[in-house]
């Protein structure tokens, strides 16, 4: 199975480091910007198969980031928010989100939906 | 031009505690509000400037009256309990608050007398309503120091931990072991917190 090439926006620098040293650690591709103008610039040039994305973001949000990503949106899409009313969840799901973790999330949370998402993959390749 | 300190009485008024002001020497009323004069027996004083006099200080409890009188003489705070008659015929028990201001000018000098009701529950509902915007202030305070700070920063410490426990244990399987016991002991942590800012946020939609 291939692996996944995952595009990861978020602006803590700690969470963000690690997160992709842990993904890396597991043969994930890992490609990462800190913002919304960076990830709109980056993500068509990434050809990434995941998005994880902070729904709170410096210049804007992770729903927004979506909409205006447009034709150029990942195949899959994960957020990730400190917020996880149903609206919340819901409003993530309209802007395309296939997942919304509420932060904190243990790893191993990411990894099951990582994990799903290479299999919904490959049955479509 | 009115003083600050001479609208002190109305504004006790909304929120429906008897206020007056008097001086400090004679202890002759300067203002008052309309829930005071409520609690004084107009018709046995007859001169407002007389009310403290006649209609307050005969009804300060016995045991509480030399503390008044050393407080009034100092211009210290006190707290007296006070019972009224009004002229209908009811008793009113209150916690008489003195509180003296200390101006420059001798007209400047004061003292407030403010009475809370022990039965009435406006001074309650006012205290309730204030502690309970105090709860709300310290309950997002704490919900947004949860998601700002603590639990951003545990996130990229469990997967710290994880990365680390990954590395550590292809040298030494012991360490190996050791590293992903603290991996697993932060994912704890992690759903901990997730518990405790999810019953935050619930509570909050509640109130």
């Amino acid at each position: 199975m291939d692996s996944l090439r995952v595009f990861l926006v978020e602006n803590h620098e700690d969470t963000v480091k690690y997160m992709q040293l842990f993904l890396e650690q597991l043969s994930y591709q890992v490609c990462v910007a800190a913002d919304m103008a960076t990830a709109l610039r980056e993500i068509p040039k990434s050809h990434c198969d995941v998005l994880i994305s902070d729904i709170g973001l410096p210049d804007g949000d992770g729903w927004q980031l979506m909409e205006q990503l447009g034709d150029n949106r990942p195949q899959f899409a994960i957020a990730m928010s400190g917020y996880g009313t149903g609206n919340d969840q819901r409003r993530s799901r309209a802007a395309g989100y296939n997942h919304h973790l509420v932060k904190p999330f243990p790893p191993e949370a990411l990894l099951t939906l990582l994990h799903e998402l290479g299999e919904t993959k490959e049955k479509r390749a | 031009m009115t003083k600050p300190h001479e609208q002190v009485c109305a504004l006790l008024q909304k929120i429906g505690l008897p206020a007056v002001r008097i001086k400090t020497v004679s202890a002759e009323v300067i203002e008052f509000n309309e829930l005071f004069s409520s609690l004084i027996n107009e018709g046995a004083t007859l001169e407002r400037r007389l009310w403290f006099l006649e209609g307050v200080l005969p009804h300060i409890a016995s045991a509480d009256r030399t503390r008044w009188e050393d407080a009034f003489a100092n211009r210290s705070r006190a707290q007296v309990h006070v019972t009224f008659k009004p002229i209908d015929g009811r008793v009113l028990d209150f916690e008489m608050r003195s509180f003296a201001s200390v101006g420059q000018e001798k007209s400047d000098r004061s003292i407030l007398c403010v009475f809370i009701s022990f039965a009435d529950p406006v001074f309650e509902r006012v205290c309730q309503a204030r502690f309970s915007e105090g709860r709300a202030a310290e309950r997002r305070r704490v919900q947004n120091a949860l998601h700002k700070r603590v639990s951003q920063q545990l996130l990229g410490a469990a997967f710290g931990c994880k990365l680390l426990a990954g590395k550590v244990e292809t040298l030494n399987e012991d360490l190996g072991k050791e590293a992903s016991d603290l991996a697993q002991l932060v994912n704890e942590a992690v759903v901990e917190l997730q518990n405790v800012v999810s019953s935050a946020q619930n509570q909050s939609r509640e109130n």
